[in-house]
């Protein structure tokens, strides 16, 4: 036994010392970090708070783990967690996936060489282009289970070098290793279990260990549901089976494909050497001599052959399998978590169609705001009046609860909204169970409400990130000199904005403007929603509101322009412009508009697919052919 | 080649141990400070623990010292026994855990003092005003338990602790990671003992089960009845640990536009109920679920007879901050099971707020209770505070340790000279427990926090601690069973229910409509 090892081994360090082999991993990895790196880009990973399941992240003095009871899998859960913040850099992030993705590979190339005797080591990079494919669908985020898969194939390879000969002992030896993985690497406990029952089924040809390696893997979670975690029996096995429930059914294909490909190789390669050993003639020396030279003349058409194949079937995968959609709008997410609204607005455009949801629309009504572009071009984008502040929480299934709270808080609080910015902070923080930008949100909120013991909380908590130590410190110490940051610009504005009455009923935008009426975001928001709502006679009625704003002398926003020619239209009434003239522009586009809706009334289907490109952008257009389908 | 790397290792290991030990010397060191100024002032230290009483038996109280220096030096000394020196470059203090022990307990009743010095970066060391407090000759019961939860509706992460006060132990009783994120809550012991435990639980997987422990096993209850269709909310062990009162709660989160509290909570419906171990049944009465109030926090009076609890007019929602409690008592004879009269103990115009949460003392002698402007339940209230009725002459006051903040879910230690309870007074948002001594007279002490290791551990932490609750020694039920009572919730007889006029006979046939002593306000009260 120890010499099958030591030949297994050497013949291993042989391969190993392969020059070819070594150069072309060194240039698949170098190529599959820069393709991370720059095309999957993990900082959108790590601020997918709206588009993904963020995975829980840790950091040295912020353990979201440390009031839970003891669960299996927890310590792989811990060190994803931890991982995952350094997600935030691009580089780093990209380090971190392609050193799992070559662990893997080194770790399924000796897996496989073992088991096949030597040959099929090309499938090692299989693992790495699984990885890549499930990153480049974003959703969700499976570092703890990939880790996991780490530590089975660890632990593999602790077991097959083990220089044990006993089956009993083997056993013993299996049962620790199969304990050590369920404690703390169960998402892929099953993995370990069936690649050590493949080894014993054929290198050792022990069938019986074999055998037993299977049975003796349904013990182990009783005994650990049992003795160790205070697990329900279900629940001790449920959790061999289970994956996020997050997975979407691409994903869970692709996942389950992924960690199956283990047994399924292994399975795959002891058949091949078992056929193998017993129908290839034994060779000579000289033969084999003979047929060593013939590959190395060959070896360098080879390795360029072999490197395209691997480059190409690589790049296949990924276009095959990658989301685009999902990529997208993790882009928005990105862009609106860093307020880069014009970048935001640019990714927006190609997002129309499918990918464009609730959650992009609000972006980029928020982006439109920002950039003073809301009133004027609302209607370039796909448009919702649930998108606008996502409150109305029943139109959404409960998954999503979280990103809705991570979104509308941000608005809410631009707008003054504070207490329900609070609120909706307060759940995302529970839900997420770290949220760094929610600590932050929270801790300007209550200097708002003059709460600054409050905010302090939540500052010290936020200091304990390195990311974000700086910026917590220095509000720390600017609430030493100003508890109440009076001098702070923002601050103040928002605390102007606050309701004064209080009140248990869902307040608007149209509280926030009567409480104080150069809130321009709230005049912005209720606008846009009287428009998505087509109230248009009460946009119409608001038009002084615009004397409380730095909107052009004289000037009407186009889309309210729009909305007082319809109201115009319709009522046969004049509206009260407060001085200011409509654009002719305007009132030109809206007459021929009316003048092919007369004429095609009567066939909404083609007028609208006629008129769609030329006044597509109007919210006359959205009126009279959107907003029933928006409903 | 290895001969060479195992000197080499050696010498690691050698040069690594001689470091650790002038590290360990080096800061055990004995200080002595010849020169130093002396400030007029105590020295700022956090938490505040000075001019308080604390127990023989608490945890070292580990504190910041908030001035500024370069090194520290903390003596902790009592009349007996050898003091304590610290001697720190931070201006963290953490004391020696034996030794603390050994002072405290030969010291009971002494004043404990520490003088706080500190040194500037020109080695000129301070001293300031030596910082005094008192260890009581009374025993603080071991341990502490607690819900510990974060601030939001839906239920993540939350879980019913247990802390060891001698030391930092803290220990999970039960976790809602364990049974589907659901809500574990309103737990109650029998006498300050863990032997017999109650312990609320809400799941949308596994039911609405009220977990009995006791003597080692757990059952999960199901108080659904005719007369009790609702939640469990609150409970009271009756001194005889035969009955338990329980609360129906039908809550309803409320969101304010501008007040400092954001979430506040209304009481749609309460109505109160008995379940009698013995014979597995519960009972109610019209005088306890009357349809035009709300009936709820049950405690039952040391001696048995009566049951009080906090009852107000039923309102609409929308007059939510009208709702105020008044405190009242019905006398109830646990062996014939007959109800006595209603009477009002306290009513809420007289306090001028919502009188909630009475708590007996064990000896009898004290009625603990909360005043808050509005509601019955005060957690949710910017202020609430904290009162004490001497129940033999009826008189009570406000507790001069109440805060500016919300002072709430108290609870009293076994032997009748602690308190407990939560308090926001740190930042006004996340409650943390204090204890509070009660002397022979009713004097409340000023209250300390609950100790932790790490000073700073609540600075940081954005979670709340809810119903801190004293008992005698740790809960003998593992988190497994009390789990597995609720996965096997689903296959638990609802108990029967039986009428309060007519004692021990069955609930009768189910009419079309039910007596008018058992209606439940409200249609959708589950």
């Amino acid at each position: 036994m120890l010499n099958t090892f030591r030949k297994l081994s050497s013949r291993v360090a042989n391969l190993d010392k392969d020059p070819g082999g070594l150069i072309r991993s060194f240039v698949f990895f170098i190529l599959f970090f820069l393709f991370v790196w720059l095309w999957i880009d993990p900082k959108l990973i790590y601020h997918g708070h709206g588009q993904s399941i963020m995975y829980p992240i840790c950091t040295s003095e912020m353990n979201i783990f440390a009031d839970f009871p003891p669960f299996p899998g927890r310590a792989t859960m811990y060190v994803a967690a931890r991982l995952s913040h350094y997600y935030y850099y691009s580089w780093a992030g990209a380090l971190i996936i392609t050193v799992i993705a070559w662990l893997l590979c080194v770790g399924t190339g000796k897996f496989i060489t073992t088991v096949s005797g030597g040959g099929l080591r090309w499938l090692r990079f299989i693992p790495a282009i699984f990885l890549l494919a499930q990153h480049g669908r974003y959703y969700p985020f499976l570092l703890a289970e990939n880790l996991a898969l780490l530590i089975a194939l660890f632990f593999l390879y602790l077991y097959i070098r083990l220089p044990l000969q006993g089956a009993g002992l083997r056993l013993v030896v299996f049962m620790v290793f199969s304990a050590v993985m369920y404690a703390t690497a169960v998402q892929l406990y099953l993995v370990f279990v069936v690649l050590c029952g493949i080894f014993e089924f054929f290198n050792n040809r022990r069938w019986l260990i074999g055998l037993s390696c299977f049975f003796s893997a349904l013990l182990i979670p009783y005994l650990a549901g049992t003795f160790v975690f205070d697990l329900d029996l279900s629940e001790a096995y449920h959790r061999i089976l289970s994956f996020p429930s997050q997975l979407g059914l691409k994903e869970k294909i692709l996942a389950f494909s992924f960690f199956s490909f283990f047994p399924i190789a292994g399975f795959g390669c002891g058949l091949w050497r078992f056929f193998a050993e017993k129908h290839k003639p034994r060779k000579s020396k000289s033969r084999r001599a003979r047929k060593f030279l013939e590959y190395h003349r060959k070896s360098k058409l080879n390795w360029t052959l072999g490197t395209l194949i691997l480059l190409a079937v690589t790049a296949g995968t990924v276009w095959f399998t990658c989301d685009y959609t999902a990529r997208q709008n993790q882009h928005i997410d990105y862009f609106a978590c860093h307020k880069m609204w014009d970048e935001l607005l640019q990714q927006s455009r190609k997002s129309f169609g499918q990918s464009y949801d609730m959650f992009t629309c609000h972006d980029v009504n928020r982006a439109l705001y920002h950039t003073g572009r809301l009133l004027h071009d609302m209607f370039l984008y796909p448009q919702h009046f649930a998108g606008l502040l996502l409150t109305q929480n029943r139109r959404f299934p409960k998954e999503l609860l979280v990103q809705i709270w991570v979104k509308s808080s941000n608005t809410l609080y631009e707008l003054g909204h504070i207490n329900e910015a609070e609120n909706a902070s307060y759940e995302a923080l529970s839900t997420l169970g770290y949220y760094p930008e929610g600590l932050q949100r929270l801790a300007l909120i209550n200097i708002i409400k003059g709460q600054t013991d409050a905010a302090r909380t939540f500052l010290y908590a936020l200091s304990k990130d390195f990311l974000y130590e700086d910026i917590a410190k220095q509000y720390l110490q600017r609430l030493e000199t100003d508890p109440l940051l009076s001098t702070d610009e923002e601050i103040r504005r928002l605390r102007s904005f606050m309701l004064v009455e209080d009140s248990i009923n869902k307040t608007t935008p149209k509280d926030l403007l009567e409480k104080n009426k150069h809130n321009r975001m709230a005049f912005e928001y209720l606008m846009a929603f009287l428009l998505l709502t087509g109230q248009h006679a009460a946009v119409a009625n608001s038009i002084g509101y615009l004397d409380n704003f730095d909107y052009p002398q004289g000037r009407i926003p186009r889309h309210l322009e729009e909305a007082i020619l319809l109201y115009m239209a319709m009522t046969n009434k004049k509206a009260d412009t407060h001085g200011r003239r409509i654009n002719t522009v305007t009132i030109r586009r809206f007459q021929k508009f009316m003048q092919h809706f007369q004429r095609r009334k009567h066939d909404l289907q083609t007028a609208a697919k006629t008129l769609e490109k030329e006044f597509g952008d109007t919210y006359y257009y959205f009126y009279f052919f959107l907003s029933d389908a928006s409903e | 080649m290895k001969n060479r790397l195992f000197y080499l290792f050696t010498i690691i290991v050698l040069g690594a141990l001689l470091i650790g030990l002038s590290y360990c010397t080096s800061s055990n060191r004995k200080i002595v400070i010849e020169e130093y100024n002396s400030v007029d002032r105590p020295a700022g230290i956090y938490p505040d623990y000075t001019d308080t009483v604390i127990p023989p038996n608490i945890a070292p109280l580990n504190f910041l010292i908030r001035e500024k220096g370069t090194r520290y030096f903390v003596k902790i000394y009592s009349k007996q026994g050898k003091g304590i020196d610290i001697y720190s470059r931070k201006p963290c203090i953490e004391i020696p855990i034996r030794r603390w022990r050994k002072l405290l307990s030969i010291n009971h009743g002494r004043k404990l003092f520490f003088d706080v010095y500190v040194a500037d970066d020109k080695n000129q060391w301070s001293k300031f005003e030596t910082l005094t407090n008192t260890i009581a000759n009374a025993q603080l019961d071991r341990y502490l338990t607690y819900r510990k939860i974060t601030i939001c509706v839906q239920w993540k992460n939350m879980g019913i602790y247990q802390r060891d006060l001698e030391s930092y132990r803290e220990s999970i009783v039960l976790h809602n990671s364990s049974f589907g994120d659901g809500c574990v809550h309103c737990h109650s012991f029998l006498n300050n003992s863990p032997d017999n435990m109650l312990m609320q639980i809400r799941s949308s997987d596994y039911g609405t089960p009220m977990l009995l422990a006791q003597n080692g096993k757990v059952t999960a209850v199901n108080t659904r009845t005719k007369v009790t269709p609702g939640k469990v909310g609150f409970t009271a062990w009756h001194p005889n640990g035969n009955v338990i009162a329980f609360s129906i709660n039908k809550y309803r989160m409320l969101y304010h536009s501008t007040a400092q509290e954001v979430r506040d909570v209304f009481d749609n419906a309460a109505d109160l109920a008995l379940y009698l171990l013995d014979s597995e049944q519960v009972i109610s009465m019209g005088e306890i679920t009357k349809p035009d109030r709300m009936e709820t926090l049950p405690e039952w009076s040391r001696d048995g007879r009566y049951l009080y609890f906090c009852s107000a007019p039923q309102l609409p929602a929308e007059r939510y901050s009208e709702v105020r409690c008044d405190l009242m008592r019905i006398s109830y004879d646990c062996k014939t099971r007959k109800w006595g009269t209603l009477e009002t103990v306290l009513f809420a115009r007289q306090v001028n707020g919502s009188i909630t949460q009475p708590r007996f003392s064990p000896d009898g002698r004290f009625l603990l209770f909360n005043v808050s402007e509005y509601s019955d339940f005060p957690i949710h209230q910017a202020k609430s505070d904290l009162y004490l009725m001497e129940t033999e002459t009826g008189r009570y006051r406000k507790l001069s340790i109440s805060s500016a903040r919300c002072d709430t879910w108290h609870s009293w230690s076994s032997n009748s000279r602690w308190i407990a309870f939560s308090s926001k007074r740190i930042d006004g948002r996340f409650a943390r427990p204090f204890f509070s001594y009660v002397d022979q007279a009713g004097k409340v002490y000023k209250p300390f926090v609950l100790p932790q290791k790490d000073p700073t551990y609540y600075d940081s932490l954005v979670r709340v601690y809810n119903m801190p609750e004293l008992i005698k020694k740790t809960i003998p039920i593992k988190t497994k069973q009390l789990s597995r009572a609720i996965f096997d919730y689903k296959h638990a007889p609802a108990v029967s229910a039986i009428t309060g006029a007519t004692p021990g006979r069955p609930l009768p046939a189910p009419k079309a409509k039910p007596p008018p002593a058992y209606e439940i306000p409200g249609e959708e009260r589950e």
